[in-house]
């Protein structure tokens, strides 16, 4: 568990590093954020949500992984 | 994977429904305008809790005829994520109403008619609660669930489609309103009806195997 959740903090840490090392690089995330807010911005709603989905399922498919290995041990 | 698969479906057809669900250039009814893509979000809660509730009550039907506990913890756990459905399903359909009709509850036939069918069915799990033996527990909800299954199609659908109301398919329209939904609708529509049905099922499925493990443990 512990080693899972430094994983998890370390690899957000390095996704920060990354990005702000990538910070000169703006050229490609000002155009990428341009076709976000075409038509009213509504694709930033539809992202999110996709996002919420993506967060949902990866959650869901965790418990249903940790109960195979459970049902395993029986 | 090849037992996964129907997981990635759900999750894919999801994805197109929400994707497509505000993308596509859609016909709007009546004054609904942008509202009309909640079709695609609170109607497909009735379609999937209707399906899962007719699981749910096959289960039953099986564990009254052949008296095995995995029938019944299937019936159970079918009729609780139906009813989560359902739940869903008349908050999103109150949080509408209060922007088209003005008010979050309008004592509309089909809303009043929700209310009682999921109230029927919280009582299948209040009566699950209070018994003990395992198996009787199971014989007397199976009978209650038979029951409460049939109660929901005169409270959703005939009782409301003999009174003037709101929704489509009262006295004042046409019958069978979904089956004439516009095509470019439909398009979404039954995805998603999918697609929600099977996240339905996966969690519905989830529950039973919790259930399984705890009884394994008492053993």
């Amino acid at each position: 568990m512990i080693k899972k959740l430094s994983f998890l903090i370390l690899s957000v840490c390095c996704f920060l590093n990354t990005s702000f090392a990538q910070a000169t690089d703006k050229a490609f995330d000002a155009k990428a954020i341009d076709v976000l807010k075409k038509d009213g911005k509504i694709y930033i709603v539809i992202a999110v949500i996709v996002i919420i989905l993506l967060g949902l399922f990866f959650y869901l498919w965790r418990i249903d992984k940790k109960l195979t290995r459970m049902e395993q041990q029986k | 994977m090849q037992k996964h698969w129907w997981k990635i479906l759900s999750l894919a057809l999801l994805l197109y429904t929400v994707i497509e669900g505000f993308l596509k250039k859609i016909p709007y009814f009546g004054q609904n305008e942008e509202t009309t893509r909640n079709v695609f979000f609170h109607v497909p809660m009735w379609f999937g809790m209707i399906i899962l509730y007719t699981v749910s009550f096959v289960y039953s039907i099986l564990f009254l005829s052949k008296l095995k506990p995995k029938y019944d913890h299937y019936a159970s756990a079918f009729g609780k994520v139906g009813t989560l459905f359902g739940l869903l399903g008349l908050v999103t359909g109150m949080l509408w109403a209060r922007v088209a009709w003005g008010s979050y509850w309008n004592n509309d036939p089909k809303q009043i008619g929700a209310a009682i069918s999921i109230l029927i069915y919280l009582a299948y799990f209040v009566l699950r609660q209070s018994i003990k033996d395992e198996d009787k527990k199971g014989r007397i909800a199976g009978v209650y669930n038979v029951f409460a299954y049939f109660l929901m199609f005169p409270a959703i659908y005939i009782i409301p489609g003999l009174l003037v109301s709101s929704h489509p398919g009262g006295a004042n329209d046409e019958p069978l309103m979904v089956f004439k939904m516009d095509p470019t609708l439909r398009l979404i529509f039954y995805p998603a009806v999918i697609g929600w049905t099977l996240l339905g099922v996966w969690i519905a499925q989830l529950r039973y195997r919790v259930k399984k493990l705890n009884e394994q443990d008492y053993d």
